[in-house]
């Protein structure tokens, strides 16, 4: 208890550098925090996204090329394929450029395909019902303010003019991945040449092989890709992003290491003569060791609070930021296993940054040390 | 507790025994020789001060009795055992039972208060905390600082600070007391006190007493002057015959 008292009164020997300490370990172990909690979040809504009898139909050479409503009917034709829907991104802004989320024109039957985004039955009936219709999802409506039967105008990009839409439902999102889609009719478009983005579809695996080959010789072949290996060419590019995340995860973590090691160094240089004096007067290397590392404990544990008190609001604030930003529905939650993992990086780190300082102070020749003046 | 007083040996076995002890430094390529080929017997119960010129090798003698620094050649021992080959924390702890340390400077810990700083070597003991309760109080009656027991080193004077610096000497209930310039850093009045005090543990209480002085005032408290040069011991004398020969 003794020695647990002198450890934190060591550590507040000089309380402005250790609270600006621990300060930068608070900050630094928020950084990290909220890199982990972004690709934890990334991870588990690619999970939630899997399915294996979900297919997409895009053009053979690229997503810019459009493919059309009417190829739908040949697909169909093929035994095991269940259902077939068309979809276009709309890509329009509401009331300025700065609020974009997803924005898609479907058929009705994607409902049937994608049921984790339908709406309670009697607004879904509703909005079938309207051809300007808009189903949106509940983060969305709630984002907005919106109310069933609300106007959402919205500016078309790739569909130029302003487009009057009536909100007729929203879906709960309990099972969506997504809670902050658009959703309004593939026919409110009125394109004349039918094109779409994809075509959806859910069939059994042996029946999606077929759908390419039929295409194979028209002017529009097409290539088939599971919704799983979708998310699997998806998450090899989030795998570049996650990969940067998790270096720019352990470069705050050297900085971490670097903030508290400078701190570190300085504590115990000043304090050079006293643990020359305590080894001289009976305490050992270790001791001392134990003392410096100590210190560091306590100044990182005091860091590791304050970035864990803050964490949920400052996720909250970045959830928010990257909606306005980037669009669509961030649930950015403190999970319980980021913050054991963070929290213990950080004294880990502190432990690792706190050895050389206090490897020195319990290994300086006491005659010597004894004789510095700082 | 507490604090005992150490009669004087039934047998003459010095206290304090060196032999051929030599300590050189290395400055990069360089070998500087700071004591050489040294013999001194210290009889226990004596107060010695040690006198010489800067970088004669007083403290460097020093800092070797009391087992914080290594001799290059040579046979240490204290109270019969002997030092020179003990390890880093076999020394540790008989720094811990046998020694106690008066600096310069008194480097008391500054974010403890008085109480706290002498405690310091008791927390290794393993003593109850009433034990250490009893022990520091008498080691800061003994001192004349019971009132100042909740005061921090900036709060008091450097005689008083030295003052606690010799509680925690003594707090544990050492037979060598080790002072490198205890009043080196006081004006007269707070020096003439420590030096009392000092003089006080060794007849009292039969301390034995090895003081590093550069002050003849200071060295006339000690019953025996030691003078060195050069890393050589060149007399001792009783310190009457040294003021007149300084």
């Amino acid at each position: 208890m003794a020695i647990l008292r002198l450890v934190f009164r060591l550590a507040l020997r000089n309380r402005g550098r250790t609270l600006i300490t621990a300060l930068g370990v608070g900050v630094t172990l928020l950084a990290f925090l909220t890199l982990r909690t972004l690709v934890a979040t990334w991870y588990s809504v690619n999970q939630a996204n899997s399915s294996s009898d979900q297919f997409e139909v895009r053009h053979k050479i690229s997503i810019a090329f459009p493919i059309y409503r009417r190829m739908a009917e040949r697909i169909r034709a093929i035994p095991g394929v269940e259902e077939v829907s068309a979809l276009i991104w709309f890509t329009g802004n509401y009331k300025d450029e700065r609020r974009r989320f997803g924005q898609l024109a479907v058929e009705p039957t994607f409902f049937d395909i994608h049921p984790e985004y339908a709406a309670p039955a009697d607004q879904m009936a509703s909005y079938l019902a309207d051809l300007s219709g808009a189903l949106v999802g509940v983060e969305l409506a709630k984002k907005y303010g919106w109310q069933l039967g609300d106007k959402i105008t919205l500016t078309g990009t790739l569909f130029p003019g302003e487009w009057d839409l009536t909100l007729r439902a929203i879906y709960p999102g309990e099972d969506a991945p997504d809670q902050a889609r658009l959703y309004m009719h593939y026919k409110h478009l009125n394109l004349l040449d039918e094109r779409a983005h994809r075509l959806v579809v859910k069939a059994s695996p042996a029946a999606a092989n077929k759908i390419d080959a039929v295409f194979a010789n028209s002017g529009t072949p097409t290539r088939t890709e599971s919704q799983l290996s979708v998310q699997q060419s998806w998450a090899s590019w989030s795998i570049v992003v996650t990969n940067a995340i998790h270096y720019a995860g352990a470069l705050v973590l050297a900085v971490l290491m670097l903030v508290l090691g400078n701190a570190m160094a300085m504590a115990a240089r000043d304090a050079t003569r006293e643990y020359a004096a305590m080894r001289a007067i009976g305490y050992r290397s270790r001791h001392v060791m134990a003392i410096v590392m100590a210190e560091g404990v306590v100044i990182a544990l005091a860091g590791v609070a304050l970035g864990l008190v803050v964490a949920p609001s400052a996720l909250r604030a970045l959830a928010k930021l990257l909606e306005q930003r980037l669009g669509g529905s961030w649930q950015l939650a403190l999970d319980p296993g980021v913050t054991l993992i963070a929290a213990a990086t950080g004294l880990v780190a502190s432990m690792i940054a706190s050895a050389l300082p206090a490897w020195r102070s319990g290994h300086l020749p006491i005659a010597e040390a004894l004789k510095r003046t700082t | 507790m507490s604090i005992t007083r150490i009669n004087p040996p039934a047998t003459q076995r010095p206290f304090i025994k060196l032999t051929g002890v030599s300590k050189t430094y290395r400055r990069g390529s360089q070998v500087v020789p700071v004591l050489d080929m040294l013999d001194l017997e210290i009889e226990q119960g004596s107060f010695d001060a040690i006198m010489g010129p800067s970088g004669s090798g007083k403290t460097t003698l020093l800092n070797l009795m009391s087992g914080i620094d290594r001799a290059s050649t040579g046979r240490i021992e204290v109270a019969g055992v002997d030092i020179t080959h003990r390890s880093e924390d076999q020394l540790a702890d008989w720094r811990l039972r046998h020694v106690g340390f008066v600096f310069q400077f008194y480097n008391l810990v500054q974010v403890l208060n008085a109480f706290q700083n002498v405690e310091l070597p008791l927390l290794l003991i393993g003593l109850s905390a009433k034990e250490r309760r009893e022990r520091v109080n008498t080691a800061l009656a003994l001192v004349g600082l019971a009132e100042r027991s909740t005061h921090y080193p900036h709060q008091l004077s450097g005689g008083q600070e030295q003052r606690v610096g010799i509680a925690r000497a003594i707090v544990t209930d050492p037979t060598l007391i080790v002072a490198d310039e205890p009043t080196g850093d006081l004006d007269r009045e707070s020096a003439s006190h420590i030096l009392a005090l000092l003089k006080r543990l060794n007849e009292d209480l039969g301390k034995t007493i090895i003081m590093v002085t550069h002050d003849i005032a200071a060295a006339e408290s000690a019953r025996l002057i030691r003078r060195i040069d050069k890393g050589k011991l060149t007399a001792n004398l009783p310190p009457s015959r040294s003021l007149a020969n300084a």
